[in-house]
C-alpha cells in the first residue's frame, strides 16, 4: 500500500486531495529521522571515522511561506545536525547538514537539469566534495549557496513577500499539471 | 590607528574570508571518503532512496566504492534502484522495504541490517505537500488525517480518508 498525493475526481470536477498530511510530515521529516539518527549513532560510532547526512533544505535556512511546516521541520533537520555535530565529533562521527534548493527529483517537481538545477546524482557528487569543510551546514551547489547567502542577510519582509509570490506561482503551475495528468488518465481509462 | 581604520580592516578580513572559502568550497574542495571506508567493503545507508536526491546518493556512494543498503516504501521501485547501481558500480546492494511514517519502522529496520558495517549514514527521507498551501487554508483533516490509497499496476483500486483521533 502506498500514500500517494493525487486528484479524485467527484461531481464537482477534481477536487485536490492533499495525501501528505501535516502529521504524517512531521511524523517522517522530524520523527522518524530522529528516532532512527538515534539508533544508528551506536553502530555508526563502531568504526573509527563515519559521517551522517542530514538532508535539510533552502526552505529550512530561508523560510518558505504557503510551506511553512515543511520549512520548520526542515530547520529543525538543520539544527539537530548542527547540535549533533558538535556532540558527536569526539566520537569520529562528522555530521553535515546538506541544503539544497531545486534539484531534480519528484518532489521538486524539476524534470530537466540546468546550470541553477542539478540533477540528483551530480548533486550528491558536489555534496561528497565538500565533506571535509568546517561548516557543518553545506549548500552544495554554488547557485544555491550564494541565494541562499544573499536571502538570508536581506530584510525578512522582502525575502518573505517574494518566496509567497514564487510559491503562488508555484502552486498554480503544479495544481495545472496535475489536473492535466489526472484527466489523461481519467481519458486512458475510459 | 584610529576606530575607522580598524573597522574597515576587520569587515575587508569578513568579506575576504567568506568569498576565498566560497570559490575553495565550490571549485576547488574535492573530499574523498577513503577515511569511511570507501572501497573497503564499508556500507552507506540511504533512506528515502526510491528517487530523487536519495537515489542520488546511493548512485555517488556506490561509484565511490560504498556497499548500499537502500530504504523506502516501495520495493520494486528499490530493486530497480539496487539493479541500476549494480550495473554501474561493482558493489553490494541490500534493500529494506519500509514505510517511515509506520511506529515499526526503526526496529524493522534495524533488524534487517544487523551485523553489518555501516559508516555513512544519509537521512535523506522527506515528504512535503503536493502543493504549497496557506497553513490557515489547510483542512484540520488534512492536518489529522491520513489517506490511504490502493495502487495497482497504476490504477486508484481503493480510497479512503481516515479521520486520526
Amino acid at each position: 500500500m502506498f500514500i500517494f498525493p493525487t486528484l479524485i475526481s467527484n461531481a464537482n470536477g477534481f477536487r485536490l486531495v492533499l495525501c501528505f498530511f501535516l502529521r504524517s510530515m512531521i511524523n517522517i521529516n522530524v520523527t522518524f529521522t530522529t528516532n532512527f539518527t538515534r539508533a544508528m549513532i551506536p553502530v555508526l560510532q563502531k568504526s573509527k571515522n563515519s559521517l551522517i547526512y542530514m538532508l535539510s533544505s533552502f526552505s529550512g535556512i530561508v523560510p518558505v511561506g504557503m510551506m511553512p511546516v515543511y520549512s520548520a521541520t526542515k530547520a529543525y533537520n538543520d539544527v539537530l545536525a548542527r547540535a549533533l555535530a558538535a556532540e558527536l565529533a569526539p566520537t569520529g562521527v562528522t555530521v553535515k547538514s546538506v541544503v539544497p534548493h531545486f534539484v531534480v527529483s519528484a518532489m521538486s517537481g524539476f524534470s530537466r537539469a540546468t546550470w541553477a538545477v542539478p540533477d540528483a546524482v551530480s548533486f550528491a557528487h558536489a555534496t561528497i566534495a565538500k565533506t571535509g569543510i568546517w561548516d557543518v551546514s553545506i549548500a552544495p551547489h554554488w547557485w544555491h549557496d550564494l541565494t541562499m547567502r544573499i536571502a538570508s542577510a536581506a530584510p525578512d519582509f522582502l525575502i518573505g513577500g517574494f518566496t509567497v509570490k514564487q510559491m503562488k506561482a508555484a502552486r498554480v503551475k503544479l495544481m495545472r499539471r496535475a489536473e492535466k495528468k489526472a484527466a489523461e488518465k481519467a481519458a486512458a481509462a475510459q | 590607528m584610529g576606530f575607522l581604520n580598524i573597522a574597515g580592516i576587520v569587515a575587508v578580513g569578513v568579506i575576504a574570508y567568506a568569498v576565498i572559502k566560497f570559490f575553495y568550497l565550490h571549485f576547488i574542495m574535492k573530499t574523498d571518503l577513503s577515511k569511511y571506508g570507501a572501497k573497503k567493503g564499508a556500507w552507506a545507508l540511504i533512506t528515502g532512496a526510491r528517487d530523487g536526491i536519495g537515489k542520488g546518493f546511493a548512485v555517488a556512494l556506490a561509484a565511490r566504492g560504498f556497499n548500499v543498503i537502500l530504504i523506502a516504501r516501495n520495493a520494486e521501485g528499490l530493486k530497480e534502484v539496487a539493479a541500476e547501481i549494480k550495473a554501474k558500480s561493482k558493489v553490494e546492494t541490500l534493500v529494506v522495504p519500509v514505510d517511515a511514517s509506520a511506529p515499526t519502522a526503526v526496529a524493522e529496520i534495524m533488524s534487517k541490517i544487523e551485523g553489518k558495517d555501516i559508516r555513512v549514514l544519509v537521512n535523506n527521507v522527506g515528504v512535503n505537500t503536493q502543493f504549497p498551501c496557506n497553513l490557515a487554508e489547510t483542512d484540520q483533516a488534512e492536518i489529522d488525517g491520513y489517506a490511504f490509497i490502493s495502487i495497482s499496476d497504476g490504477q486508484i483500486v481503493h480510497l479512503s480518508c481516515l479521520i486520526a483521533t
